[in-house]
């Protein structure tokens, strides 16, 4: 079996490890390999053919391609081993990695540092529950995506949309260009479940119906979907079935969530957060084991990818850091809890002596939002559960938690508690 | 309809386990043989949705238990001495242990576990015991909580004892539909799929068998239509059976190697629950039971997935809802005349209806033996080929090859190291040997390679898959389907939409 000794290994080069690789080439690191499934770089961003990337990273509005071909550009001018065609098929405790691909066969790396970068899966239908036949025309917005914008084929011509998640949105309005008639968009909760912008840009714009606080209660059709029952829901999400009508289509979309794609970490043994998915990890980004290190959507699902390429360019540093034995650690870390109004909040723990990046995601939607960490504050015209918000404790705010080795972070309403007062 | 006829000796109507292993069986001999099946594929119906369990040993007395309604004392309703139906079924599971070497397939023998919950289950289970001893059924041992926590850790504490039965075994049932059916083929006989039997004619010395897919001129028929057996004997005046059943609801849940053994509860009347662990990290939990409305009822519903999942926390509290990966729904099936047996019979001369009553995977070959044999009492004349290949072929499971194995196959041939589904680590080339050896549709791709089987459920692969299967084929990706029939995947070529519209304004 051929083996690979490399300072560091990154799984996955889509944006997180693409920027993965690039930070750690910037930090000096020579020996680094790239490790990709697919038939080129980049991930899913080629199959994102809408603008609206980049508007943080590079200030300009690109489409999903264009910022790709950047980091791809950028990576053609370095070292930077890309294997493509390239699957991981095991990952081990003591960091050493299996893979496969046709030039080498089965192959080994023994890596000194690793940067998981696997991305996200979208759920299924059988994730949401939803009973009734299975024909033909069910599919993931995600896949929908790739047939029609990289494949050239559509799915179908009369679609219903479960979820209102930004893929399922884009992808109403790409087939409503496509001339295909979407019937509605359906989503449980009171509010869509990606970017406000999606939901003016990609439904309202269009006129496409988007029916809040229902959900499809059955699937219809032997050999191809025929229709889709709907139903309205209660506050605990629970369908109305007095409410159920029937609506037709050929093509049922989910767009339900996605689930950072965590197999090879399990695998190793890495801890993962119950809730979100993905490894626990601290402000290096580092795993609970040393020397690996997770960016992007393995670790949460980020609502832009230029959030995605900052998670990776820390990576790439950090790793370079442990690779040269610099990356340091206080005997006492800092257990980082969400409290009033957080869903999500990431680091998991603070270990080291600088100031420390924390991006959180609220669990209501709020306006005048204040949020707070002992006596750090930080206001906001609004907060939604659909963007991540991310802040930056400077090591003099931390200092007061070191002690209690606990930090909690909140998400206030400003009027209220000045109303009270 | 079309006016091509086929000239066949024998037609066996029903590319379900049962007609794919007849047909297998005919091919031993010198005789020209066909199979008809109505679906995209072997193996779509009834076969597709069952559970997989090659009943061994213990298993006649579960099912025995189950089924008790009363009628005499509950010991001397065990004791009784196994039937025909029970006897083919341990000769069929015979059989699938030596044919999985010569097919190509795949069988695991996981074992199974029988929980006791209270002392009450405990004196069922010594009983049992008892009755498996006196019927000679070996491989039975009696086990204590430690027995039980070292076969299964993950089970719930509650459980204070079992009884563990070494002898049963599971398979992908579809795949091995197929793999027989493909077998048959490579020897000679004929499967036409997408063919669907509309009507019989009994002529002098023959029957005329008309399809959508041209007529069958056929010497003898053997009906394995499974579910619409009932149907197509009517087509010849011989129904006095319907093929009615339960119908029964399962779920498939990712199996983070939390269950190892094929698990159920002490067998009570009118109850079953099991836990089967398959052979891809899988779990299938089987069954709800509830009556057939009617024979395409192939829904689930909430209340049956809902009460599926509920049987979790009582059994297996490690196993989430979050592994839930499908749901679907199955038939056990009997036939009316003797709903406890399987119905295999001569009603006409060169007629056979070959019905038969849940549970059907297991003796599939030792009824496709028996349905040639009463083939020969009909007047078939039987001559071995000397020139019979019992060996069928079919792309090794590359990821389950030793390293330096998938190595020399990825220097011969480089598609193997390009893997195409990532959950069940699928290669391209797989995918391009299970459309050679004759697979046409996704879901026959799925049941032969297991592209799409895993939790992603072929979100990753499916695009790649379409297209590696047009290349070999060599047709456009819109015109290859689920399963046959309407179930078309693409509808056609982005910017296609309205164009017939656009032609007609331009004229």
């Amino acid at each position: 079996m051929i083996t690979k000794e490399v300072d560091l290994a990154i799984i996955g080069a889509g944006p997180a490890g693409m920027a993965a690789a690039m930070s750690a080439v910037e930090a000096g690191l020579e020996n680094i390999m790239l490790l990709e499934r697919a038939e080129y770089p980049g991930g899913l961003l080629h199959q994102c053919i809408h603008n609206g990337f980049g508007l943080h990273y590079f200030g300009e509005d690109l489409t999903g391609p264009e910022y790709a071909e950047r980091f791809i550009n950028q990576l053609a001018s370095t070292d930077v081993q890309l294997c493509l065609n390239t699957m991981v098929t095991h990952f081990y405790p003591d960091r050493s990695i299996v893979a496969i691909n046709p030039e080498w066969g089965e192959f080994k790396v023994l890596p000194r540092s690793v940067v998981l970068a696997m991305g996200c899966r979208e759920k299924t239908r059988f994730a949401t529950g939803i009973p009734g036949s299975r024909p033909a025309g069910i599919f993931t917005a995600g896949l929908a995506q790739k047939l029609v914008n990289v494949d050239g084929y559509l799915p179908g011509e009369a679609f219903v949309i479960l979820g209102s998640g930004d893929i399922g949105m884009i992808m109403a309005r790409r087939l409503t260009l496509e001339g295909a008639q979407v019937k509605a968009v359906v989503e449980i909760m009171p509010h869509v479940g990606g970017l406000i912008r999606n939901e003016v840009q990609c439904l309202h714009d269009f006129e496409i119906p988007l029916l809040l606080e229902h959900t499809v209660t059955e699937i219809y059709g032997n050999d191809r979907v025929e229709g889709v029952k709907i139903a309205r829901v209660d506050k605990e999400g629970n369908p109305d079935m007095k409410s159920e009508r029937i609506m037709s289509c050929d093509c049922l979309l989910l767009s339900v969530g996605l689930i950072p794609e965590n197999e090879l970490s399990v695998e190793a043994g890495i801890k993962l957060d119950p809730q979100i998915g993905g490894p626990i990890i601290d402000e290096f980004l580092q795993t609970s084991f040393d020397g690996v290190f997770a960016a992007g959507n393995v670790v949460q699902v980020w609502d832009l990818v230029d959030n995605v390429t900052l998670d990776g360019e820390k990576t790439g540093t950090s790793a370079a850091k442990y690779v040269a034995g610099d990356l340091k650690k206080q005997p006492k870390e800092i257990r980082v809890l969400p409290g009033e109004n957080i869903r999500t909040v990431t680091p998991h723990r603070i270990v080291g002596m600088d100031k420390a990046e924390i991006a959180l995601r609220v669990q209501e939607p709020m306006y005048k939002a204040e949020v707070r960490v002992g006596d750090y504050r930080k206001k906001y015209r609004v907060v939604s559960p659909t963007e991540v918000v991310k802040i930056s404790l400077e090591s003099s705010d931390l200092e007061a938690f070191r002690e209690a080795g606990e930090l909690t972070v909140s998400c206030y309403q400003r009027g209220k508690e000045e109303e009270d007062a | 309809m079309s006016g091509k006829v086929n000239e066949t000796q024998v037609a066996v109507i029903g590319g379900g386990i049962t007609g794919a292993a007849i047909v297998r069986e005919l091919s031993k001999f010198k005789l020209n043989a066909c199979l008809i099946e109505k679906e995209g594929g072997c193996g779509f119906g009834v076969t597709k949705v069952c559970q997989g369990l090659l009943h061994g040993g213990i298993a006649h007395l579960t099912s025995r238990t189950v089924k008790y309604h009363g009628d005499i004392p509950f010991k001397d309703h065990l004791l009784r001495p196994f039937g025909l139906k029970e006897k083919l079924q341990n000769r069929g599971r015979d059989e699938f242990f030596s044919l999985a070497h010569v097919l190509n397939e795949e069988i695991i023998q996981p074992g199974r576990l029988v929980l006791a919950e209270n002392k009450e289950d405990m004196e069922m289970i010594d009983l049992i015991k008892g009755v498996a001893d006196a019927l000679e059924i070996r491989g039975i041992s009696v086990l204590d909580r430690k027995g039980v926590e070292a076969l299964e850790p993950d089970v719930h504490p509650k459980f204070i004892g079992g009884l563990f039965d070494a002898n049963e075994s599971v398979v992908l049932p579809m795949s091995w539909a197929i793999a027989f059916a493909e077998n048959a083929e490579q020897n000679g006989a004929r499967i036409y799929k997408e063919t669907e039997v509309k009507g019989i004619e009994e002529k002098k010395g023959y029957y005329l068998i008309k399809t959508n897919n041209g007529s069958f001129k056929a010497e003898y028929v053997v009906n394995a239509a499974g579910l619409y057996a009932d149907e197509i004997a009517k087509m010849v005046d011989t129904a006095d059976f319907e093929v009615s059943g339960w119908k029964a609801q399962l779920l498939v849940m990712e199996n983070r190697d939390q269950v190892h053994h094929v698990l159920c509860a002490t067998p009570r009347p009118q109850r079953g629950r099991l836990f089967i662990p398959t052979a891809h990290n899988s779990l299938i939990v089987a069954h709800t039971f509830e009556p057939m409305t009617y024979k395409e009822d192939k829904n689930t519903t909430r209340e049956g997935v809902e009460q599926l999942l509920s049987w979790l926390p009582e059994y297996l509290p490690s196993v989430s809802e979050k592994q839930l990966i499908s749901s679907f729904s199955g038939f056990l099936t009997f036939n009316t005349k003797d709903p406890n047996d399987h119905l295999l019979e001569a009603p006409k001369r060169g007629f056979i209806n070959a019905v038969v009553s849940a549970p059907g995977l297991g003796p599939a070959p030792a009824i496709a033996r028996e349905i040639v044999r009463m083939l020969a009492d009909q007047g078939l004349e039987l001559t071995t080929r000397s020139d019979f290949n019992p060996y069928r072929y079919k792309a090794p499971r590359f990821v389950d090859l030793p390293e330096w194995e998938k190595n020399a196959l990825i220097q011969a041939e480089p598609r193997y190291g390009h893997m195409v589904c990532r959950c069940q680590k699928v290669s391209e080339q797989e995918i391009r040997e299970a459309v050679r050896g004759g697979a046409r549709t996704l879901d026959e791709i799925k049941f032969k390679t297991l592209a799409g089987f895993g939790r992603c459920q072929g979100g990753f692969c499916t695009s790649r898959v379409l297209k590696i299967m047009a290349e070999e084929l060599n047709v456009s990706p819109p015109e290859i389907t689920k399963r046959g029939r309407g179930s078309y995947i693409l509808k056609g070529k982005t910017k296609s939409l309205g164009e017939e519209s656009l032609d007609r304004a331009a004229i």
